[in-house]
């Protein structure tokens, strides 16, 4: 056993020694991981519109904010009947945020005024926590859509008088309020309606007015509410890295797997493996050593990847034993590739040239492009046929599809039973050749 | 300390080694002297067991078989092609191939040391094998073979390509092993190698050994005579006097006693009054055996 762990170390500290397999196994799988992380990532400034899902429960009366809201550049908006739909569409990152109209709501900007301060708001917005850049924006694009609504009654001389007299009547309601600062609104609204009666309709270029109002410092403390909402992110990438990185693992496995291929022609060609079969080991334990340095070179890989992904990038990985489990099936499957490639090539150029030309098709439709979960049908049908698809299916298991071992089991136990066949091609085709 | 019996061995339809025949013994040096081609470096890989004759047994140190592990450590080889890890650097490459015959701790280290020193890189053990020389190379693919301290050496033609500072060197490496008593099998295609370094040589040419002997023996049986050449001055009057053969102004005589043949042939031409320009002895050598043997030189 010892001789085997020789021999396998050994071949680590070659594959360490030679910058282009290091180029192969380490620098162009962390390349293709940063490369389509950050294409289908949608983290540039360049985003559409952000998807905002609104509940209106306020029997009619928001009806004109989710009009306003609708017409807003920056927000692309659909409506859920139950909050908590919208809540679970904005904890499973679907949407970015939700809008909840309230019971009781009004439209309008005057209901701001002589509210009783107590009462709950009726506009509730919660926003996903892993989104806070775009947490101002969105408040700012609702407090328009809302002061829009008192542009429009501006406009419209009948609504505003309308308005200015429930204000007047609320005033008289609210007793906790000051007598000076009941004084001072009763002012204003006296103000309201002889500019009203005066100059007609105020609206003049409604859109300077829009944001004028979003800018006029109204506190909207009471009146908009900021809802907590903590984001679920179990089974479903969390970010585009989470998708590129484990296919980047199997790309680095399959780095070594045609690294340590080439490395056995080439012991072969160059006469090393016949000092090693002269030496007093059986074939066999030269086998395992091959085997156990692409298996350690492997998780090696993976676990240089992986640690780049979580600390640079922010990749969780949901279940570490789960994913160790994944690893060790998932580098066996391609230790099994490694052995198959090494009997059929007979020359090194010949196995790298071959695992190019065979592996290709295979990481393509095997999610080591495109990922599984953006295949059309007929490809997520195709990619049953590569090995890819099933190690980058059991490490996302274990990343962020949060499956359990039972629900990995059919992906790890392909894996295992490709690593069986494989090396028993591999020793069959190296035993009938050379007896 | 090796016994090789009626090996036979084909590639496909090329028959490489069509059954080979010979005993080594144990503290001798043995060669396997002949052209490209010949079958020396098949045969040399199933007498280690690292291919499967056809036909034919190896026998190692009584009747040991050469596939069985424990034989096989009595063994060192050197491969033909340069069988050294290039990304490794000397002592580690020298490390490695010990390591692998079961060697560790301060036996290793010595081994290691001595290996440097036999391939003459001490001041390069820390620099990896690709920064070498071919003759670099070369000594330290030889050191490997022996840095386990096998009893049977075998060399596959260490000295190709290297040059005649580094082959020297090779022979002194060699020449040590033995006095150390390992056994030595060589093959070479150069015959100053095998007269200089072996007492037993087998002539083989395409997969057969065409004779098997001492080097004096091979030259007295097949070496013929010596030669006695001459170049005239000018092309002489008459031949009727003089011995051997002419062409032109070439005067060849075969001789078992050049010296003897000398003396008569200075009396001959002085007589005649022909002077000459160049004279020149051809003592028989193994080169002349292969010829004789296959009508062909060794080298073409
Ligand atoms: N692996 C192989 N496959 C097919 N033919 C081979 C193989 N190895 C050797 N041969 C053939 O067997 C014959 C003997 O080859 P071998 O290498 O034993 O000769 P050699 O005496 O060592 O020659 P050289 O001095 O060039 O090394 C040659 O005709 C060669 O072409
Ligand atoms: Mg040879």
């Amino acid at each position: 056993m010892r001789v085997v762990l020789i021999m396998a170390l050994k071949d680590l500290r070659l594959l360490v020694r030679d910058r282009m397999s290091l180029f192969w196994v380490l620098a162009f799988p962390l390349l293709l991981a940063l490369f389509f992380g950050s294409l289908f990532g949608g983290d540039s400034g360049e985003r559409a519109a952000m998807p905002v899902v609104v509940v209106d429960e306020s029997g009619g009366e928001g009806a004109r904010l989710v009009e306003r809201l609708r017409s807003s550049e920056g927000l692309e908006i659909d409506t859920v009947d139950a909050l908590d739909d919208a809540l679970e569409l904005v904890r499973r990152g679907k949407r970015i945020a939700f809008v909840h109209i309230r019971p009781g709501f009004t439209d309008g900007g005057f209901a701001m005024f002589g509210r009783d301060p107590k009462a709950s708001a009726t506009l509730a917005l919660g926003v996903d926590p892993a989104r806070t850049a775009e947490r101002g924006l969105l408040q700012g694009l609702v407090t328009q859509a809302l002061f829009s609504g008192m542009t429009e009654q501006f406009a419209d001389p009948s609504r505003m008088l309308a308005q200015t007299q429930q204000v007047r009547k609320d005033l008289d309601d609210a007793t906790e309020l000051e007598s000076k600062q009941r004084e001072r609104l009763l002012t204003l609204m006296d103000a309201l309606d002889g500019l009203n009666a005066a100059d007609g309709p105020l609206a003049g270029d409604r859109t300077s007015t829009d944001a004028e109002a979003s800018r006029s410092g109204f506190s909207l403390e009471g009146l908009l509410e900021a809802v907590d909402v903590t984001r679920d992110d179990s089974g479903q990438p969390r970010s585009a890295f989470d998708i590129t990185f484990p296919s980047s693992i199997v790309w680095g496995l399959m780095g070594c797997a045609t690294a340590f291929a080439t490395s056995m022609v080439h012991e072969r060609r160059a006469g090393t493996l016949l000092r090693l079969r002269v030496a007093p080991i059986a074939r066999a334990h030269v086998l395992a050593s091959k085997g156990l340095a692409c298996m350690l070179a492997g998780m090696g890989t993976s676990a240089l990847l992986l640690t780049f992904g979580v600390l640079a990038l922010g990749v969780r990985v949901g279940d570490p034993l789960l994913l160790l489990l994944a690893l060790v099936c998932a580098s066996a499957c391609f230790t099994g590739i490694m052995l198959v490639m090494s009997v059929i090539g007979r020359t090194e150029a010949a196995v790298s040239g071959g695992s190019w030309v065979v592996m290709m098709p295979l990481a393509m439709i095997g999610g080591g492009m495109i990922p599984l979960i953006a295949m059309p049908p007929w490809l997520l049908a195709a990619s049953h046929a590569s090995p890819f698809r099933w190690a980058i299916l059991a490490i996302e298991g274990a990343v962020w599809r949060d499956l359990s071992l039972t629900q990995m089991l059919p992906s790890l136990s392909i894996l295992l039973a490709l690593a069986v066949v494989l090396f028993g091609i591999g020793v069959a085709v190296m035993r009938r050749r050379d007896p | 300390m090796l016994d090789a019996l009626d090996l036979v061995k084909s590639y496909g339809s090329t028959q490489a080694v069509r059954g080979v025949s010979f005993s080594v013994e144990r503290g001798s040096a043995f060669a396997l002297l002949g052209p490209n081609g010949a079958g020396k470096s098949t045969t040399l890989h199933m007498l280690v067991g690292a291919l499967r004759p056809d036909g034919g047994t190896v026998r190692i140190d009584g009747d040991r078989d050469p596939a069985d592990p424990q034989t096989r450590s009595l063994i060192g080889i050197c491969p033909q092609d340069l069988a050294i890890y290039e990304e490794l650097t000397a002592a580690e490459n020298l490390a490695f191939f010990a390591e692998i015959q079961g060697l560790r701790g301060r036996k290793l280290a010595q081994r290691v040391d001595w290996g440097l020193q036999l391939a003459g890189l001490e001041a390069r053990r820390t620099d990896r094998a690709e920064a070498f020389s071919g003759g670099m190379k070369r000594r330290l693919n030889l050191a490997c073979a022996a840095v386990h301290e096998p009893k049977l050496l075998l060399c596959d033609e260490p000295t190709v390509g290297v040059d005649p500072q580094s082959r020297n060197h090779i022979f002194e490496s060699i020449e040590a092993l033995r006095a150390d008593g390992c056994t030595l099998l060589y093959t070479t295609h150069y015959m100053e190698e095998a007269e200089r370094l072996c007492d037993r040589v087998a002539i083989m040419d395409h997969g057969r050994v065409l004779a098997i002997d001492t080097v004096d023996a091979l030259i007295d049986a097949h070496g013929g005579q010596a030669v006695v050449e001459v170049e005239l001055a000018q092309a002489p009057a008459s031949t009727d006097d003089l011995p051997g053969t002419l062409e032109g102004t070439t005067l060849r005589v075969e001789t078992t006693e050049p010296l003897t043949a000398i003396e008569t042939l200075g009396e001959t031409l002085r007589r005649a009054n022909l002077s000459i320009c160049r004279l020149r002895v051809d003592r028989p050598d193994l080169e002349r055996v292969f010829l004789s043997l296959t009508g062909r030189s060794l080298r073409d």
